[in-house]
């Protein structure tokens, strides 16, 4: 019975235990979440904590990786239960959140000034937040569009330059919708556009900053989204579905159809998912296009980024640890083998030779970062069902979004008092 | 009967010996383990999300006491009108085959023979195949191209291709149907043993009495199985109310709602949102209604067998 207790009581004591220093030993503990295909995430980290450690003795990092389903739940739980890591990989979404509730430790006590200069503006100013920056940006994910070659030329385009406006796209994606075997069912559809929760940010916040609208007003205190732009970018996207050049299944989420050559256009397809067709489906030709253009030429990327917990007990090698793979040289390193874009001048092009990520890379300056709100997710999971309600038929673009931007106004009222 | 009959006479019962040191320590070591175990993980949990359900947490920092809001304003909140809907809507649509198809096959495997046997494991397979992999098969079959299996089907009888789980009319039916496909075998277990339970000597005696197959069924079977027939559909009942799994897997809740049950809500609300008052308030409004549906299950089912 003591027996039991005691590993009970030990499984229960604060992790400062085996992080306590032995002798000038110091471990910093990061959560990172898989990135590569068979999780050579593993080999990768493993190459550059030893060549860290090398340069800096007495500290020991040990990157814990954790799947990415979930993620959030597990980090509140480990903040809650003062049992966080020292650092995590966080993107960009997370930091308002994050900030409000004071878990995380701000950089810039840690960094050089040379380091912070080394981030463009845009990338600067979407990690700052209160004056302070929140977090060390690695890498962007700039969500474009895919074009499968073979239909965009089919349908009479050139795929050497592909439609860059929301008129040329329209034409494009409705000539490439397409029955092929003559049975009376189309089975070739233009563009592939998911109305689920997880992708606005990528799908409909594009369109709408396209069509000169934004997500909320620039207080933060109510919707945007619900102006006549809102209405414009939403009826392009619902007339693609009830016209049938969406294939159903994008209602919810994405699925096959392009992977299997029928698709003409991936909708926000970014440099995962290109890496992803070209090593699962490298029979299906293609290429990015450009960042569309309406009244703004605009589209969406997150900025993945490391951030350190309030809880660590040992910033100072936690933010050298960071500082380290936000350097040039392994940013350069860690964004050519994950297929990303980095984030800092200095490292210049990592994809000259490559006619597919140079153009992600390229494009990724017309890129914005995600929406700087606490409620940035939430507000997505409102808009979901509406716009899905819209593309079924079921309100007009405008009810949908009248719908929805109740909820946030009442949401973020909430929030206010 | 007048008043001044008899009261009747209460049966004699033993007073209770009182127990030895050693027995109580026996007791107690046997109970102690669940009892400790229950009260951490069941009745700690249970009674803190009641208090939380008047609060407002984020998960950090403080609950902030926030007394019936977190109820009233799920009375206005039309996703959780939907929740409802689609719950009960879930409920109808699963409870009803989840004892007619079970029972159904029980009858027909509960024979000897090696055959019955064999069936009887086909039949448990899905219950023993693992959830998630189960769904995205039937994620698979049921997608909505033209060249999903389910849709191949549809033009080999020459129905035009379905949108299936991409549409809001046949996504809830679809799940029910998944559902059923998933557990009906667990619930034909329940009622071989309940049909093994009879004793042979009703069916004997309804034969002579020269009854037919039907009538052995109505009048000898099912008065028979009542206690099996109440247990199945309490059960299977309270799983139909806390549907969740098959809505996260399959259509994350969509499309347009339609298949946003109540612990999917609770779901959005904890771990999205992370309102932990508001979901725990949520929870317990499904506690309440799975309590009141089970009591009338009882009124109407629970009574004991009446063969004595």
């Amino acid at each position: 019975m003591a027996v039991c207790f005691s590993v009970l009581l030990c499984g229960c004591a604060p992790q400062a235990s085996d992080d306590k220093s032995e002798g000038s030993n110091v471990t910093v503990r990061m959560w990172a979440f898989p990135m590569l295909p068979e999780l050579r995430d593993h080999k990768l980290y493993d190459e550059l904590v030893a060549d860290f450690e090398q340069a800096n003795p007495g500290v020991k990092v040990k990157v814990e990786m954790l799947p990415w389903a979930g993620r959030s739940q597990k980090m509140l739980t480990a903040i809650a239960g003062n049992r966080a890591p020292d650092a995590v990989y966080l993107n960009l979404d997370y930091m308002p959140r994050f900030v409000d509730q004071g878990v995380l430790e701000p950089f810039d006590d840690y960094i050089t000034p040379e380091e912070k200069a080394d981030y463009p503006p845009e990338v600067l100013d979407a990690v700052t937040l209160e004056g302070k920056m929140w977090l060390l940006p690695l890498l962007r994910n700039p969500n474009i569009g895919i074009f499968n070659t073979n239909l965009l030329r089919e349908a009479g385009f050139d795929p050497a330059d592909p439609p860059r406006t929301w008129e040329q796209l329209d034409k494009a994606v409705r000539a490439m919708t397409r029955d092929t075997n003559g049975d009376g069912v189309v089975d070739q559809w233009g563009v592939g556009f998911i109305f689920g929760a997880d992708t606005v940010n990528s799908t409909y916040w594009p369109l709408l900053w396209q069509a000169g609208g934004d997500v909320l007003t620039t207080d933060g205190k109510r919707a945007a989204f619900d102006g006549p732009e809102g209405e414009e970018a939403l009826a392009l996207a619902v007339n693609w579905f009830r016209d049938g050049i969406i294939p159903k299944s994008f209602i919810a989420m994405g699925a096959s159809e392009f992977a299997m050559g029928r698709l003409g256009y991936l909708y926000g397809g970014g440099p995962m998912e290109a890496a992803n067709l070209l090593r699962d489906a490298p029979d299906v030709p293609l290429t990015v296009g450009p960042v569309l253009e309406h009244r703004d030429r605009v589209s969406y990327s997150t900025i993945g980024s490391y951030a350190m917990f309030k809880q660590s007990r040992h910033k100072k090698e936690t933010a050298a640890w960071l500082s380290y793979m936000t350097s040039p040289k392994v940013m350069a390193r860690f964004c050519k083998e994950t297929n990303y874009v980095p984030t800092k001048s200095s490292v210049g092009s990592i994809y000259a030779d490559d006619p597919i990520f140079s153009i992600f890379e390229r494009e990724a300056a017309y890129c914005r970062p995600d929406v700087k709100s606490v409620f940035a997710r939430q507000i997505m999971m409102h808009l979901a069902p509406e716009m899905q309600a819209a593309a079924l038929g079921k309100k007009s673009p405008r009810e949908a979004l009248d719908a929805a931007a109740k909820a946030v106004n009442e949401m973020l009222e909430r929030a206010d008092k | 009967m007048s008043a001044s009959a008899p009261v009747t006479k209460k049966p004699v019962i033993a007073a209770p010996r009182p127990m030895s040191r050693a027995e109580k320590i026996f007791i107690l070591s046997v109970l102690g383990p669940a009892l400790i175990h229950f009260t951490i993980f069941t009745i700690t949990p249970v009674t803190l999300s009641l208090i939380l359900s008047f609060s407002e947490w984020q998960l950090l920092g403080t609950p902030q006491f926030v007394g019936l809001k977190n109820y009233i304003e799920l009375f206005h909140d039309e996703t959780f009108r939907i929740g409802m809907k689609n719950t009960f809507l879930y409920v109808l649509m699963y409870v009803p085959p989840m004892l007619i198809v079970p029972l159904g096959l029980a009858m027909l495997i509960n024979r000897p023979g090696i055959m019955p046997q064999v069936f009887r494991s086909i039949y448990f397979l899905p219950v023993v195949t693992s959830f998630v992999v189960f769904a995205l098969i039937f994620k698979w079959i049921f997608s909505a191209e033209p060249t999903s299996l389910a849709n191949q089907f549809m033009h080999l009888l020459g129905l035009p291709a379905q949108s299936w789980l991409a549409n809001e009319n046949q996504a809830l039916p679809l799940l029910a149907f998944l559902g059923i496909l998933k557990g009906a075998a667990w619930n034909m277990i329940y009622f071989i043993a309940g049909l093994q339970g009879i004793p042979d000597t009703f069916y004997e005696a309804a034969r002579i009495d020269g009854a037919n197959r039907r009538q052995v069924f109505r009048n000898v079977t099912l008065p028979l199985l009542r206690p099996t027939l109440y247990f199945v559909s309490v059960l299977t009942t309270i799983g139909a109310f806390q549907v969740f799994d098959s809505a996260f897997l399959l259509t994350q809740g969509g499309p347009n709602r339609a298949t946003t049950t109540i612990v999917y809500f609770v779901y959005q609300a904890g771990f999205e949102q992370f309102r932990m008052g508001y979901a725990s308030a949520s929870a317990y409004v499904l506690l309440v209604l799975v309590f009141v549906v089970t009591y009338i299950q009882k009124r109407w089912l629970g009574k004991p067998a009446d063969w004595y």
